[in-house]
């Protein structure tokens, strides 16, 4: 089977001819149908980078990534609009649930942009909710709110469409620890109950744990590459924390 | 290095000083342009009479140039505030990299003063242009030729707009020196990180509060338009107004949120429940501004349309009322006898007539006992037509005792103005009424409405006559014309005189010649008769100059207001969506993220925007109608005022103006938008 992302050879370069900083550097991976992939890495390591790219924000340098089989490089603006709109869902670290709409138009606003008809709207909006636990929150303004509730609604935004592709950018970056533990144990949960592809950048170790496999970057490049497998969350943990230690430290040297 | 760097902050963030820059210019212009009218009339070549009026025009815009002033520098002082918030990290990163704050306003001085200079250059240049256009309206408005078109330049006009805009710009200095003296550097560094809590308001409060809306506006509307607007009432019907537009932006947001429960399947489609959300917010959290603007817009669109319109109607009037170039009339009340002939008096006083007068013809105006013997029918029907008891009464009055006009001089009064005669049979009669109460009467089923005049019957020969018989004399509401042989008969009451001339300066040295004549010192003298053959002497030009005047005064105060208003309630509107805009540029970031293409990203930004500048103009285009309306009721029977050609005229400057700044406001918005990371 096609996996959903296949990303080839890509290199995003910033600066003119005579300073160019190469934020991407031939980067290549493959997530499949159903994974919950992190990426780590320091800052300013290009994983930000690599994921907007991903996300149809940045234009590669050169490369191809294909989603779903197609390849969004070589896609117009247009397409790439309608393509954002099917196939990708987003998470951001600061929520960017809009203050002046309730909840559940927050949530609608993900599917009356594909001008999904309204009673399905309202079906799919409260299922997703219910699943996510915020369904008590829907009728509530984003200020009324908390930290945790905030991103759990931006999660079922990014999820309502049923893209093949979750892109989730530090989702726990402003969350406090229970919120964040909160809202990790509803992805795993979209990931192993209704196979959601999710990929997520994070370079909080804790964070990543939740994964299935992880990515490493350094330096705009893939550093190593980490599978979970039959280990607990625990012992996942442990591994991961020994990987960015060598990224941090001797690392550096070993490469 | 301050010079340079205030130069570069203003040419890089033009974007942002384009509205503020705009509306000074506008202003400076404007002002300038009211301000000058007074050098402007040099060109002109204005009677005696009408440099009187000019004149006093000329005190009225001083007057009201001062309140404009006011009025322009809170507007400045606003605008200039709104660009203060959108730098306030940006002033706060001078005092975070070490620099003094007295240096920070340093820059700030240097901007505004930057700003302020091309403003001014700006604005004047266009003044100046504007102020030649002006004169020429003036000159076609007063019917007077231009003497010779020359391009004036008025230093006094310059010294005054400097001046005004130069304090102007001195409490803006002050204010910006207070903001950054007061302000902490964290402040200033977070400003741009704002948290909104938008207000939700009851949904049944809201309710509530638009009937009590609707009723108060209502109550307003219906009163004024049964009293007009010249009454005591009118300050009660104005507090009931705002009152009512107040609480309609109030409870408009709480309306808003049934919105989505009664029109889901146009709520969520597409982008619709993002812009209605947005609007709303704006207006919750903007309920005072909105109204105020709304009834800024209201008082502009009534200055503007009731300026214009009544001009016209005093134009209007001024063409039909004074068919002759002079009138006199002299009563023959008591013991005074007519004379035999008012022209052969004035020569036989040494006035040269020949010389002076092209035509002329005289009219005696007789008194009968006259009984409209089925008034009480004519009467029925003429208080249905005005509605109102008061004229009935008054009607009553003015019916017992129209004078009489026979049929041959009154003939020869209507070739002498060029208007076709009318015909009298042997026992006919026609009614003549003032031109003003002549819709009323034209209407009214003459035939079969018998007079008696002295015993005698007559029946109608046809309809009303309308056109006046005299310039700028009152000769009472209505009059009877009767055939010669019976008319002839009856005792004269007044004498009138019309005379035609040559040209104006006949008309003038006529009334002069006269004036030279009949002295006081003569008065004294003269025995045995009247010591002059008139009373009243009125002259075409004389008549409309003054109603020229009136008309120009007013239409000048109400564009000059209607303008001042317009632009100040445009920029203020576009400035709040700018800023709102740049606050929420995030959200247009993220609808782009979800998918949305550009054009919906756009056209949810536009038709945002739209709706936030059209609300307080809708209600107030509400207002307005009503207003007017109200306006011409006022003046019913006395001005015949049309108010669509005022109102279009109005319409098309709103197009223009307001709608410049509408789109000014959405390409600059659009810019704010603008996705950065992509090329």
């Amino acid at each position: 089977m096609e996996p959903v992302l296949r990303v080839r050879n890509v290199e995003k370069y910033y600066g003119s001819r005579g300073t160019v900083t190469k934020a991407v550097d031939d980067v290549s991976f493959t997530v499949e149908k159903g994974e919950f992939v992190g990426v780590m890495g320091a800052s300013g390591s290009g994983k930000t980078t690599l994921l907007n790219c991903i996300a149809t924000i940045d234009r590669v340098t050169s490369g191809h990534i294909f989603i779903g089989g197609r390849d969004v490089t070589a896609l117009g603006e247009r397409r790439l609009s309608a393509f954002r709109r099917e196939e990708l869902g987003f998470i951001f670290q600061d929520f960017n649930l809009l203050d002046t709409l309730t909840a559940f138009e927050n949530i609608a606003l993900a599917l009356t942009v594909r001008r999904t008809p309204p009673e399905e709207i309202r079906v799919r909006v409260e299922e997703v909710a219910q699943r996510l636990g915020v369904a008590a929150a829907l009728p509530k303004y984003p200020y009324q709110l908390s930290g945790g509730e905030r991103q759990r609604v931006a999660a079922a935004r990014a999820i309502v469409g049923s893209p093949s592709l979750i892109l989730a950018d530090e989702p726990t970056g402003s969350l406090d620890s229970r919120s964040a533990r909160i809202l990790l144990e509803s992805l795993s949960t979209l990931n192993a109950a209704l196979h959601a592809t999710i990929l997520m950048v994070t370079h909080d170790a804790f964070t990543a744990s939740y994964c299935g496999r992880i990515l490493f970057i350094k330096d705009g490049k893939l550093f190593s590459e980490l599978r979970r497998g039959e280990a607990s969350r625990r012992e996942f943990f442990e591994h991961i924390l020994e990987v960015v230690s060598l990224l941090g430290g001797e690392g550096a040297h070993a490469l | 290095m301050l010079c340079k760097l205030a130069f570069r902050n203003v040419s890089r963030s033009f974007r942002d000083f384009a509205v503020y820059f705009l509306t000074l210019a506008f202003g400076v212009c404007l002002f300038y342009v009211f301000n000058s009218i007074d050098a402007q009339q040099a060109m002109i070549a204005l009677s005696e009479s009408q440099k009187f009026y000019v004149d006093q025009m000329i005190v009225i815009m001083g007057y009201v140039s001062v309140f404009v002033a006011v009025v322009l520098g809170l507007l400045v002082v606003y605008a200039n505030r709104f660009l203060m918030k959108r730098r306030k990290q940006e002033l706060g990163l001078y005092l975070l990299l070490g620099m003094r704050r007295t240096g920070v306003t340093r820059i700030l001085l240097a901007e505004t003063f930057l700003i302020g200079l091309f403003a001014l250059a700006a604005g004047l240049t266009g003044g100046v242009f504007l102020s030649q256009m002006v004169s020429v309206v003036t000159a076609r408005l007063f019917e007077a030729d231009l003497t010779s078109f020359r391009f004036v330049f008025s230093p006094a006009a310059l010294g005054k707009t400097a001046l005004c805009f130069g304090l102007i710009f001195a409490v803006v200095i002050v204010f910006n020196t207070a903001t950054v003296s007061r302000c902490r550097l964290s402040e200033l560094l977070t400003a741009a990180r704002k948290n909104e809590t938008p207000g939700v308001r009851s949904g049944r409060l809201c309710v509530v509060l638009f009937l009590l809306s609707a009723a108060s506006l209502a109550t307003a509307y219906l009163w004024v338009l049964h009293t007009g607007i010249f009454t005591s009432d009118l300050g009660c019907q104005i507090a009931l107004g705002c009152i009512g537009t107040a609480l309609f932006f109030f409870s408009l947001s709480g309306l808003l949120e049934a919105f989505p429960r009664l029109f889901p399947r146009f709520y969520f489609r597409g982008l619709h429940c993002f812009v209605l959300r947005q609007v709303n917010a704006r207006v919750n959290t903007a309920v005072f501004s909105m109204s105020v603007i709304c009834l800024m817009l209201f008082l502009t669109i009534s200055c503007l349309a009731g300026g214009m319109s009544m001009a016209e109607g005093f134009n209007a009037q001024a063409r039909q009322q004074y068919p002759y170039g002079a009138s006199l009339m002299y009563t023959t009340d008591g013991d005074r006898k007519p004379a035999l002939s008012i022209e052969g008096t004035l020569r036989a006083d040494g006035i040269a007539v020949d010389e002076l007068i092209r035509s002329s013809s005289q009219l005696d105006l007789r008194r009968a006992d006259v009984r409209f013997e089925d008034a009480l029918r004519f009467f029925d029907a003429a208080a249905l037509i005005y509605e109102d008891s008061e004229y009935t009464a008054e009607g009553g009055d003015v019916l017992a005792r129209p004078c009489i006009l026979p049929e041959s001089a009154f003939n020869a009064m209507r070739r002498l103005a060029n208007q076709p005669e009318v015909e009298v049979g042997e026992e006919e009669y026609l009614l003549w009424v003032k031109p003003t109460m002549a819709q009323y009467f034209t209407a009214l089923p003459l035939s079969g409405v018998t007079v008696s005049a002295e015993g005698r019957m007559f029946t109608a020969a046809g309809a009303c006559v309308t056109e006046p018989f005299a310039t700028g004399l009152g000769i009472g509401q209505i009059a009877l014309i009767l055939p010669d042989e019976f008319a002839e008969t009856l005792p004269i009451t007044a004498q009138l005189l019309n005379i035609q001339f040559e040209s104006r300066q006949d008309e003038d040295a006529f009334a002069a010649a006269l004036d030279a004549v009949y002295t006081e010192e003569r008065a004294e003298t003269a025995t045995g008769r009247n010591w002059r053959p008139y009373d009243i002497l009125s002259t075409q030009h004389q008549m409309i100059d003054s109603s020229v005047s009136v008309k120009t005064i007013i239409l000048f105060l109400g564009v000059y207001i209607g303008l001042v208003f317009l632009i100040t309630s445009a920029a203020v509107l576009g400035l709040q969506q700018l800023s709102e805009t740049a606050d929420r540029a995030e959200s247009y970031r993220l609808l782009r993220r979800l998918g949305a293409k550009e054009k919906m990203v756009r056209r949810a930004l536009f038709s945002q925007i739209t709706m936030y500048v059209c609300l307080p103009l809708a209600l107030a285009l509400v207002h307005a109608a009503v207003g007017l309306k109200a306006l011409q009721l006022s003046f019913q029977g006395d001005l015949p005022l049309d108010i669509l050609p005022g109102a279009a005229v109005t319409a098309g400057i709103l197009l223009l103006i307001y709608g410049g700044y509408l789109l000014a406001t959405c390409f600059a918005a659009q810019g704010v938008i603008r996705p950065r990371r992509r090329e």
